[in-house]
């Protein structure tokens, strides 16, 4: 693990920063303002439990979706305000690890992986190159000889190992990961965990992670931001949330249930 | 109380409304789909393996069901000719049916029953798989990259499959009527010449063209609203089709209006 750094009042270098952000589906309110800036180069884990918006703040912060309120300024540059073609050039920056892969079914292994080179535009690589590149970057993510199969031929794992290959086609600066291991058994889980770690020291990015899972929290993490009713309850190291006293806070960690429900303040 | 009698307007206009935003959505895709279609990436591939799955893939139906709506309306208006005689006029009424109307229609509903439903079926599970995700994290314009093709090929294989249904319905009419039932070889040809213009047949076509843009749109835009994982793909592809089809044959007549008597006349 990379030396953690408290979250609190340790200047630190934010690549990205959310400011306010709110956004309902309905009538269901999911985020409520959520504050949280991101860190360079470092490993930040957003927990919380299931249906508290985890995924819903991922997708604002790669603009997928568009918040009722407030924005995402990736090093200044408003994503959420960003036209197309700024939009274009902020989506360049970013590898996204979708919770079930999200690979294309109609696509091999190779055009998969493939496919965010192909369409970088002109001076993409082509041919022998491209056919390298994807070698390496299936070899980054400890996969060989699988480049002619179909997604539906690989095991869970390794679709998550051939997304994350696909994420990383393009070199970018930030990962963020969807409940990478949601669905993997323990020896997977940490492997892929082992393989976040990796891919943040090798290509020295800023990942974002969102899971359920404790030990991952404290296998990888170098920040923890937990979201509780829509806010960002704390953000901290994780050893500073292992000794946190909130009783959300250690619930949670225990996986006990909240004995009030209304207890949302640290205390 | 007053809920209860509020209930029936509540419904109504819950329905107009979803009426409205379903066609307003789905113009808005075809627009979307159109203009892409005129800007960089040119995505010729994919429209090309569109167009063999659209057209190539549905031949064989199309060819089967055109022999035999061509034989079996040979049958039907033979029996009604022979009552004043005019037998010979079997092959240029079943000719004019086909070019004007059954060929477009029928082919359009049944390639609805093939492509609508997979196009429905295809996006919404690509939908629910975060597919379509992935594509716009990767900075690809999922309309363009999706529906554009799908529409240029059914807008294109569409008229070429209804001339396909047409042809081989003549030779299912001839086959009945000119050698089964005996109407004269010479007659039969002359009477579908003379009586069917090039005008019917181009009428056919810009409805088949429609046709094209209409089951593709429903269906593109359903796979796109996708929601609800296994069961929604279910329900998207199925709406796909009952839409598609009444949108097609709705339409059918408002075209055939439009085309035969102009925009204002009466």
């Amino acid at each position: 693990m990379t030396d953690a750094v408290g979250g609190g009042g340790t200047a630190e270098d934010p690549v990205i920063e959310i400011r306010d952000l709110h956004k309902s589906f309905g009538p269901h309110s999911i985020l409520r303002g959520v504050d949280l800036t991101i860190p360079r180069g470092e490993v930040t884990v957003i927990i919380g439990r299931s249906g508290e918006g985890k995924s819903v703040l991922l997708k604002h912060i790669i603009g997928l979706l568009h918040p009722d309120r407030g924005e995402v300024l990736v090093d200044g540059v408003s994503m959420t305000h960003a036209g197309p073609r700024g939009r274009r050039a902020l989506l360049r920056r970013f590898g996204m690890l979708f919770q079930n892969g999200a690979l294309f079914d109609s696509m091999t292994v190779f055009d998969n992986v493939a496919f965010p080179v192909r369409e970088s535009g002109r001076g993409a690589p082509r041919g022998d190159a491209l056919r390298q590149l994807v070698r390496d970057k299936l070899a980054l993510v400890g996969l060989s000889g699988v480049e002619d199969k179909t997604p539906a031929e690989l095991s869970g794992g390794q679709r998550k190992r051939v997304a994350l290959a696909r994420a990383v086609a393009l070199e970018p600066e930030i990962i963020l990961y969807d409940e990478p291991t949601t669905g993997l058994d323990p020896v997977r889980t940490h492997a892929v965990d082992e393989m976040i770690l990796e891919t943040a020291k090798t290509l020295n990015v800023t990942s974002v992670v969102i899971t359920h899972d404790m030990q991952a929290v404290f296998e990888i993490a170098d920040h923890v931001a937990m979201l509780f009713d829509g806010k960002v309850l704390l953000r901290v190291s994780p050893e500073e949330l292992r000794e946190h006293p909130s009783d959300v806070v250690q619930s949670f960690i225990h996986g006990r249930p909240l004995a009030d429900a209304s207890a949302g303040q640290l205390t | 109380m007053i809920d209860g009698l509020l209930l029936p307007f509540r419904w109504l206009g819950a329905t107009i409304l979803g009426f409205l935003n379903g066609l307003g959505g789905m113009t808005s895709l075809a627009w979307r789909a159109g203009l892409a279609a005129f800007a960089p990436p040119w995505r010729l591939r994919l429209m090309i393996r569109q167009m063999d799955f659209v057209g190539v893939g549905s031949f064989v139906i199309i060819a089967i069901t055109g022999f035999f709506t061509g034989a079996v309306f040979t049958l039907q208006s033979n029996l009604a000719f022979r009552l004043f005689g005019a037998e010979g006029l079997t092959g240029a009424t079943v000719a004019l049916s086909l070019t004007r109307e059954l060929s477009p229609v029928l082919t359009g509903l049944m390639v609805t029953g093939r492509v609508g439903s997979a196009m429905a079926a295809e996006i919404g599970t690509m939908r629910v798989t975060e597919q379509i995700d992935a594509l716009e994290v990767m900075a690809v314009n999922p309309v363009q990259y999706l529906v554009t093709p799908r529409l240029l090929a059914a807008a294109t294989m569409l008229p070429l499959l209804t001339m396909t249904y047409t042809a081989v319905g003549m030779v299912g009419s001839w086959l009945v009527g000119v050698k089964y039932l005996g109407i004269d070889q010479s007659t039969f040809w002359s009477r579908v010449f003379s009586y069917v213009d090039p005008d019917d047949i181009w009428n056919g076509l810009i409805k088949a063209a429609c046709f094209g843009v209409i089951l593709s749109v429903v269906g593109c835009y359903l796979g796109f609203q996708t929601r609800g994982g296994a069961e929604g793909v279910g329900r998207a592809t199925t709406r796909a089709v009952v839409i598609a089809s009444v949108s097609i044959l709705i339409s059918d007549y408002f075209i055939t209006s439009l085309l035969e008597y102009g925009l204002l006349a009466k």
